[in-house]
């Protein structure tokens, strides 16, 4: 029990809107390849296999069960994680459990979508309340849409700093051969995309992608072993929000303030990070969309409310930035929603063993906060470090 | 795989009807709304007020009780989307139309959460947060014990 | 095994055909309601009660993306842990138990819900069902475990008589659970002069479509015995998952269980699963499975699933009680069946099983399963000091 509990191996998929070329299994099969092969390990040292994937916006039932080949899971342990936004994430802390209590020493977690397949949009209005508002539906944007507006009006933000953010994240998925959209854009551009629910424009939310990505998490002695650096995970804090308010909308002023701000302050507590812009080298937000980005910064406490605008402004979270944030592009660049919350942690992952290439971060990568936000206002936080 | 292989797809429709119940606290809502009345109702422990009532108050982990308020009809608009973009319609299978505005109302008398429905105003220069609107029933005979009872909510001149 | 994980409580709800007058979030609540009652323990931060919640429903069956919000609200999971595992609800238990193992969490509320009533589950099926090979071919589990039941009975000549005889068993035990929502006394001829669903399965040998939920509160040893006079143990736990497409799977044999089965025997230290254990509770979703899944969990002989039943053995009072409880045949819902395996065998270790009471029980072996066919499937060991 209490083992510590490493990444030793990682894998994704290049990411991309449809995959007319392969079926599910083959998706994954690919990030579970690569995964093993980063690990220098093979299917059979696998004690436990652990995937999440949203099966009602596959247009499948039990999903694992459907994926046993591709994924390993062949007279495997394991089981199927599915929470929403954040399933990548719930997986991973899954696997971090598994392997802290000393029963496995190897576990394969493994995220994907393939959202060629189904219209996941119609699947996500059914996370509504069917008598109260799942006909008031206006989506995913309208939660962004509500919070920019906010965003707005109380810190004196204008549009230029959502449109630089999205240009920042362009700029780095270039640099992520794994990304789907690699686009290559100005500030005038994204002020002139279409406005979906103002001020939320079309290049502000994130795409809907296919992809996998696969981790391997072992304990201390399968780190020793491992060809790679190992990247500990030190500590996980998931929270979650009623739902019932949330079902009517919220008129708190960010309605994600409860669950990621106590989850953040968990997290600082309990590994004693006092200021979270020094102490964290880098930050793998889930960021759906440009609006959101600023009062994520103000609720992990990386500026004080109201500021957040105001360093985007100053370009301090780009990868050669002394607060870089989502060096990967980020979940507004690719959004294959089983896998994203592994990548995220697969990225922090990457760049703490100084291996992300054209993203690595320009300075020193000691420690890294991975997360996932679900779109019911809940959030899974990860500190990542090179240290054990 | 050859390279040159045809890409071979099926397409099969899901179709699944669910029945949902409303349960005793969303159907003395929904039962509400055909007598004409929006009702909340209020945590024995916090003295919260929950919209749409629901059986457990989420903060303080218990039953809600029988206690009910009955909210008005007017209120304020937190937020608004003008909806450019078509949302599928999980009642009728189909997309909606657009565009249409959706408004978050605080209800007077409620509590302090958005009370979301259709706002029969499109014109951007006519709606703004902190206007005041009210809420347009259909004729009674019309209806159903739903949220379409309510028709939509209209500017209230100051 | 490592850090002592101990059953706190269970609560269920009655399992119904249908329960119109309740919204998923009052089925999800009631359960909680009442273990957060019985126990008097709330939800904490300081370690004083429960630290986290695991869920356990399918959004598929709800039809609901992101079915756990139903249960957030009643289960404590704002500004909290909640985590929900899409499966059998053993593999909730299975989950939990790993993460107080863990030593992340001290004291874990699991909870199930599912209301088949709502919707066709036979559509729900067959898109369990991989889409280009199988879907289209109007397979449901129903189909799918006719086509096991007839290999398996081909094979050992397993006779209808025998599966029939399965559902007298169950439904009997069933008279004697608060719980059941189908029981009585029928014969082995009222079986099998029962409609026909899918030769060989006939509409009484199949479990019912029910709607229910299921609560259990698990901590580490010492909190368990603070909050219970008779803990319950997790000994053992194992599962496994066999291949998807059925043509793959030799379906009369249950590899995959017979792996479950073994490694949460070896983690229990149980060799001789007939004679260790005092009762079983499993997933028989038809009757002939409970034939095959006592072969799978080692309490017979490959083949012998028919004369284990004829002997007479796993009878209420017989030397190996399978399903005092009723089983699934007598109405669970699908996702929480796992749950209430372990709930029911959790109130037949601490003695409080009435009329359907084993004497002595000491260990029991919980099951669940899922997927077409049982291609995977969870084994859990308990035992009481």
């Amino acid at each position: 029990m209490g083992e510590k509990v490493a990444i030793i191996g990682l894998g994704q998929t290049d990411h991309k809107y449809i995959r007319p070329d392969i079926d599910h299994e083959e998706l994954i099969n690919q990030a579970v390849r690569l995964a093993l092969e980063d690990a220098d390990l093979t299917i059979r040292d696998i004690d436990a296999v652990i995937m999440d994937n949203m099966d009602l916006f596959e247009g499948h039932y039990l999903a694992d069960a459907m994926s046993v080949d591709g994924a390993g899971m062949y007279m495997k342990q394991g089981l199927k994680i599915n929470t929403g936004g954040t399933s990548g994430a719930s997986a991973v802390a899954a696997g971090w459990h598994h392997v802290a209590s000393g029963l496995f020493k190897k576990v394969l977690v493994v995220g994907w979508q393939k959202q060629d397949a189904a219209p996941s949009i119609a699947a996500l209005v059914t996370a509504r309340e069917p008598f109260y508002d799942r006909g008031m539906a206006a989506g995913a944007v309208g939660i962004f849409a509500t919070m920019g507006l906010r965003y707005m009006q109380e810190s004196g933000c204008g549009e230029e700093p959502a449109a630089l953010a999205r240009v920042i994240m362009a700029d780095n998925a270039r640099r992520n051969p794994h990304a789907h959209l690699k686009l290559n854009l100005t500030v005038d551009e994204v002020l002139k995309s279409r406005v979906l629910v103002w001020p939320v424009r079309l290049l502000h939310m994130s795409p809907t992608s296919c992809g996998a990505c696969a981790l391997v998490l072992g304990d201390e002695a399968s780190a020793r072993r491992s060809p790679k650096r190992p990247v500990w995970i030190k500590d996980s804090v998931t929270a979650h929000r009623e739902q019932s308010v949330w079902r009517g909308g919220c008129v708190e002023p960010i309605p994600t303030t409860t669950a990621l701000e106590v989850a953040a302050a968990k997290l600082y507590k309990r590994n004693g990070i006092t200021n979270p812009a020094r102490d964290i080298d880098l930050w793998e937000l889930y960021t759906p969309s440009s609006w959101a980005l600023f009062s994520w910064m103000e609720l992990y406490s990386i500026c004080d409310k109201g500021q957040a605008w105001r360093l985007v402004e100053k370009e301090a979270i780009r990868i050669e930035g002394e607060i870089p944030i989502e060096p990967s592009g980020g979940v507004v660049s690719t959004n294959p929603i089983g896998a994203s919350g592994v990548i995220r942690v697969a990225e922090a992952a990457l760049q703490l063993r100084g291996e992300a290439g054209e993203r690595q971060v320009t300075k020193k990568a000691e420690t890294a906060v991975a997360a996932a936000w679900g779109a019911c206002h809940w959030i899974v936080n990860f500190l990542l470090s090179r240290n054990a | 795989m050859e390279g040159d292989q045809e890409l071979l797809e099926i397409v099969i429709p899901l179709d699944l009807k669910y029945k949902w119940s409303a349960g005793p606290h969303l159907g003395t809502f929904l039962l509400g709304l055909k007598a004409g009345k929006i009702l909340a109702n209020r945590c024995p422990s916090c003295g919260r007020l929950q919209l749409p009532p629901t059986p457990v108050c989420g903060r303080c982990h218990i039953a809600m009780g029988q206690e009910w308020v009955e909210l008005g009809h007017r209120g304020t608009v937190v937020s608004y989307s003008f909806v450019a973009e078509p949302m599928y319609d999980a009642g009728i299978g189909d997309m909606r139309q657009v565009p249409y505005t959706i408004a978050a109302v605080v209800l007077d008398g409620g509590p302090d959460v958005a009370f979301f429905h259709r706002l029969e105003e499109s014109d951007p220069q006519r709606v703004r947060v902190g206007m005041r609107v009210e809420a347009v029933f259909k004729p009674p005979e019309e209806r159903e014990a739903s949220m379409e009872d309510i028709l939509h909510f209209r500017t209230v001149e100051p | 095994m490592g850090r002592r994980v101990g059953v706190v409580a269970v609560a269920q709800t009655r399992y119904e055909a249908s329960k119109p007058a309740q919204h998923l979030q009052d089925l999800a609540f009631e359960p909680v309601q009442e273990i957060v009652e019985e126990t008097g323990l709330r939800f904490t931060e300081d370690g004083g009660g429960i630290d986290a919640t695991i869920s356990c429903s399918q959004d598929i069956w709800d039809g609901w993306t992101i079915s756990s919000k139903n249960v957030i609200d009643g289960a404590g999971g704002h500004l909290r842990p909640e985590e929900k595992v899409a499966g059998d609800g053993a593999y909730a238990l299975y989950y939990a138990t790993v993460c107080v193992m863990s030593g992340h969490y001290d004291c874990i509320l699991v909870v199930a819900h599912t209301k088949e009533s709502q919707v066709d589950g036979r559509l729900i099926e067959n898109f369990g069902l991989e889409p280009m090979y199988t879907r289209m071919l109007g397979l449901d589990y129903t189909c799918c475990a006719a086509l096991q039941a007839r290999q398996y009975m081909h094979r050992y000549a397993i006779s209808e008589e025998q599966c029939a005889q399965v559902v007298v068993k169950n439904l009997g035990n069933a008279v004697h659970n608060p719980k059941a929502q189908a029981f009585g006394f029928v014969s082995v001829s009222d079986v099998l002069s029962s409609p026909m669903l899918c030769d060989p399965i006939r509409v009484l040998e199949a479990k019912p479509p029910s709607d229910g939920a299921c609560a259990v509160i698990v901590a580490t040893e010492e909190k368990a015995r603070r909050w219970t006079r008779r803990p319950v143990w997790v000994e053992g736990l194992g599962c496994c998952y066999d291949r998807h497409y059925p043509g793959y799977r030799d379906l009369s044999d249950p590899v995959s269980l017979r792996e479950a089965a073994k490694r949460a025997y070896s983690m229990a230290g149980i060799s001789d699963p007939r004679r260790e254990f005092d009762l079983v509770e499993l997933s028989e979703y038809y009757a002939y499975q409970e034939l095959l899944w006592c072969e799978g969990l080692g309490l017979c002989e490959r083949g012998q699933g028919g004369r284990l039943l004829e002997s007479g053995a796993t009878r209420l009072f017989g030397d190996i009680p399978v399903n005092p409880s009723g089983g699934l045949l007598s109405g669970v819902p699908v996702n929480v069946a796992g749950l209430n395996r372990a709930a029911e065998a959790v109130i037949q270790l601490r003695g409080e099983a009435g009329k359907r009471q084993v004497d002595g029980a000491r260990r029991a072996v919980v099951h669940g399963t899922a997927g077409a066919c049982g291609q995977m499937h969870c084994v859990i060991a308990l035992t009481v000091d």
